[in-house]
């Protein structure tokens, strides 16, 4: 009953809250068997879309699927530029359809079927083992001949040297210029019954802006690629997908790659979009984690530290631990 | 020396042709099988993107559906063995090859090599009596076992076929005097063995043999060439470079593998991956700049790719592992590989002589007692984590072994040790218990139950006695060793104290494995 139920449910909520969305912009004919696509859903998030484009261009992604809830900042004038993207947009409310998960889930059901998905917002940067010279083309390909059909990552909040109204980004700059700082250490990893997934939370939000009561740190672990098949779903944003088995960082007997997620929240954009969201009240827990946010902000917290490093390569993540090759060779 | 390459292809057909032109530049000529299951006509895409000069070595040979595993894979091949036949002259040497297949040398080292080593056959024959060749499954059943069906598609009747044939004892044998051998599919054959081979294979008897056989591609040709060839001529290594992993699926080789490729001492390498371009281009570079490159001998050289995979296996050691814990409750300590010391107390010792004198040695830093109270107590501010301000616990206390890791990882050029005094009330007394990276010090009280002019027994020293060899006997059950140090009067003795610190510079110079990525 519980199975049938975790998999009636998401799918019904997904069809309905998938009648909100009405398509903008239809590329979809030009999807191509095999082709790895990208998920995402944002609001008002251009400045950021020309670098997010060509990074995961670069990195393989073949099509991009975006749900528009609502920008107002001339988003449609900017995606219609590309012939790889398609557009659904809605004025429904984020919050009612469980942060988006449901207009992802109508979506990768509708399109995602035997592709390799990836979901991800704007501002997170995947980084996976060997990505300066191997495709996610490859790395899919090789998940695909160890017959793992999910790739398990953690989130790394980066920040820049002062305050986060310092970190000034322009249109097609890449953030790691304005942001090159992470915590290394300071990570904490439970294993959790529900889902089985690995629940991480620490990282600089941690360390600032939950320093005393750190279990309310929000959770880092994401599973963003995954070859998607009708009945699967994610269950809380990115962190939870169902079944249980696509949570599972690696293989049975040894390990498998695993991934970061540069997160690239503390930018001076940052303020503004806090101010709209303690208004909007249309995330997680009334936007609780926003307040403290606004918070930090607006007390001018610097967010380096004696302990922050600086970004170089997915190596570095390897030595540090946050990632892990497998034995992917 | 006049060559035929025979290359398998199914897939990607830009590489097939890269490698087509790549091979094309002498008077050798070119047989392409491309699979009966692909949509794509190869042959008219070759039409337009080839050179007219490139055309002529060209050939394509009747296709066949083939299917991984079964007979169609040897069909393909003798189909393009035909083809070879028919060509115009003869060939000295015949050589296998499939489509994701490149050069790691050019074409005239190759014949230079040949030429040293005149007559012999190229192709692994391994007798699956002496050395187990077959990396993981069936290895005798392949052969001594009918198969009509598809490991890959129709696994429940495979197992349930295999698993019936043996049940009732049904055994097959090789036709004729042929012996079995195995060996990779990919080979290089002089002219006059391929005619023996195709003569024998027209053979009813052959053919029916292998036609219900498991990967017969790895079994085929290695058995025929045996019973045609001459044991001497033989050279059980083939000219293309391969490995397979441990469940036996080849090597994938990516555009960072350009140093690793160019260690090997052979003249193909299998397989690229289909987006490699940079590693094809850097090896038609490679290729360019040294036009005669050959080989002595034949060799793989695995020492970079051994050593991975060992480590790789559980984790880099002294790492940490995102999403993988055994053991919860020990945090980053599970995997944490550097030692450090724990000086359990009971309360009313004084410690801070001791403190101040183990700090006053080089390498060697002991905090206060890191783990209770609301503040967290480094001692001096310059040894603080600046992860873990002093003033919020809470970051310590949500994963207290995770923050001793960081610790330790913070200062690596120091033995590091803190102290805990009993009961600590937290997981961590009993954890650096259990720790083998933790050497752990008692400071026990003096046995001082009944004192002449106080109490009639000194209940507070009998209860602290008592938590203290609590944790006592709870190292022994661990066999954990430990030193042990009694006050007199709640000082600790200046020998005690030398005693300790000798201990602890021994640690600190003991030898502590390198770990490197």
């Amino acid at each position: 009953m519980k199975t049938i139920g975790r998999v009636a449910v998401p799918i019904m909520q997904a069809h309905r809250h998938g009648k909100t969305l009405t398509p903008a912009l239809d590329n979809t004919d030009a999807i191509k068997p095999g082709a790895i696509l990208a998920f995402s859903v944002l609001r008002n998030e251009t400045i950021r879309l020309p670098y997010f484009l060509d990074y995961y261009r670069k990195l393989g992604v073949n099509h991009f699927i975006f749900v528009d809830n609502d920008s107002n900042d001339g988003f449609m004038d900017e995606v219609s530029k590309h012939q790889d993207c398609s557009v659904w947009h809605t004025q429904a409310s984020y919050k009612a359809a469980k942060y988006g998960v449901h207009w992802l889930n109508y979506l990768l059901k509708k399109y995602g079927r035997g592709h390799w998905c990836l979901t991800v917002d704007p501002d997170e940067f995947l980084v996976f083992p060997y990505c300066d010279s191997r495709t996610l083309l490859e790395l899919t390909a090789y998940l695909d001949q160890e017959q793992k059909e999910s790739f398990f990552s953690i989130m790394l909040d980066m920040y820049g040297a002062g305050t986060v109204d310092d970190a000034v980004y322009q249109k097609d700059q890449d953030p790691l210029a304005v942001c090159p700082w992470f915590d290394a250490t300071g990570y904490y990893q439970d294993k959790r019954p529900n889902f089985n997934e690995w629940w991480v939370r620490g990282g600089v939000r941690r360390r600032v802006f939950f320093a005393d009561q750190p279990w309310h740190a929000p959770a880092l672990n994401k599973t963003v690629l995954v070859k998607w098949h009708w009945y699967y779903a994610y269950v809380a944003s990115t962190h939870i997908v169902w079944p249980n088995r696509l949570n599972r960082p690696h293989f049975q007997d040894t390990l498998a790659p695993t991934g970061c997620l540069l997160h690239f929240k503390y930018l001076s954009l940052f303020r503004d979009k806090a101010n709209e969201e303690m208004e909007r009240k249309e995330h997680y827990a009334d936007s609780r984690e926003y307040q403290r946010y606004l918070e930090g902000i607006n007390n001018k917290t610097v967010l380096w530290n004696k302990a922050s490093v600086r970004f170089q390569s997915w190596r570095q993540c390897v030595d540090l631990g946050l990632m892990t090759v497998g034995r992917w060779f | 020396m006049r060559l035929a390459f025979v290359i398998l292809a199914h897939n990607d057909p830009d590489n097939v042709l890269r490698l087509v032109k790549k091979l094309s530049t002498q008077d050798d000529q070119i047989v392409i099988h491309w699979d009966k299951n692909s949509r794509l006509d190869l042959q008219a895409l070759a039409q337009t993107t080839l050179t007219h000069e490139q055309k002529a070595h060209v050939h394509f040979c009747r296709r066949v559906a083939v299917a991984w595993g079964r007979w169609s894979v040897v069909e393909a091949t003798l189909a393009a063995l035909k083809k070879v036949q028919s060509l115009d002259g003869a060939f000295d040497y015949v050589v296998l090859l499939s489509g994701s297949d490149y050069l790691l040398r050019p074409v005239t080292g190759l014949k230079a090599f040949l030429s040293r080593h005149p007559g012999k056959e190229f192709i692994e024959c391994v007798d699956p009596e002496q050395t187990p060749w077959v990396v993981k499954g069936l290895v005798k059943e392949r052969f001594l076992h009918h198969h009509w069906f598809s490991w890959r598609n129709q696994r429940l009747l495979f197992d349930w076929s295999l698993a019936t044939q043996k049940k009732l004892g049904l055994k097959r044998k090789l036709p004729g005097n042929l012996k079995p051998y195995f060996g990779s599919q990919w080979w290089a054959l002089t002219g006059a063995t391929v005619q023996k081979v195709l003569m024998l294979s027209q053979k009813g008897t052959i053919r029916r043999f292998f036609q219900s056989t498991w990967v017969p591609d790895e079994m085929f040709f290695q058995t025929l060439v045996a019973a045609v060839a001459p044991q001497e001529s033989i050279h059980t290594v083939n000219l293309t470079f391969y490995h397979f992993d441990h469940t036996g699926k080849p090597l994938l080789f990516y555009n960072d593998h350009f140093n690793f490729l160019q260690q090997q001492n052979f003249f193909f390498v299998r397989k690229l991956s289909c987006q490699a371009h940079l590693l094809r281009d850097k090896l038609d570079h490679f290729m360019a700049d040294n036009p005669t490159a050959s080989v002595a001998y034949l060799a793989k050289n695995m020492d970079e790719y051994n050593p991975f995979i060992a480590v790789q296996w559980r984790g880099i050691p002294n790492r940490r592992v995102m999403g993988r814990q055994t053991d919860a409750w020990y945090g980053d300590l599970e995997w944490n590989k550097t030692p450090y010391f724990v000086i359990l107390a009971y309360p009313q010792a004084q410690l801070q002589p001791l403190i101040d004198e183990l700090n006053t040695l080089p390498g060697i830093h002991c905090f206060g007692d890191l783990f209770i109270g609301d503040r967290i107590e480094y001692g001096s501010q310059e040894w603080a984590h600046p992860l873990y301000p002093a003033d919020k616990p809470a970051l310590r206390d949500m994963k207290r072994p995770n923050f001793l890791v960081d610790l330790i990882k913070a200062h690596p050029e120091h033995l590091l040790g803190c102290v805990m005094r009993l009961p600590v009330g937290n997981e961590m007394e009993r954890i650096v218990l259990y720790d083998p990276q933790a050497s752990i010090v008692f400071i026990l009280p003096e046995d001082a139950y009944l004192p002449e002019d106080q109490h009639p027994l000194n209940w507070q020293c009998a209860f602290q006695n008592m938590i203290m060899h609590d944790h006592i006997n709870e190292a022994r059950q661990a066999n954990k060793p430990f030193l042990a140090i009694n006050t007199r009067g709640h000082v600790i003795a200046h020998e005690s104290i030398v005693r300790l610190k000798h201990t602890l510079l021994a640690l600190r110079d003991s030898p502590v494995t390198p770990t490197t990525f």
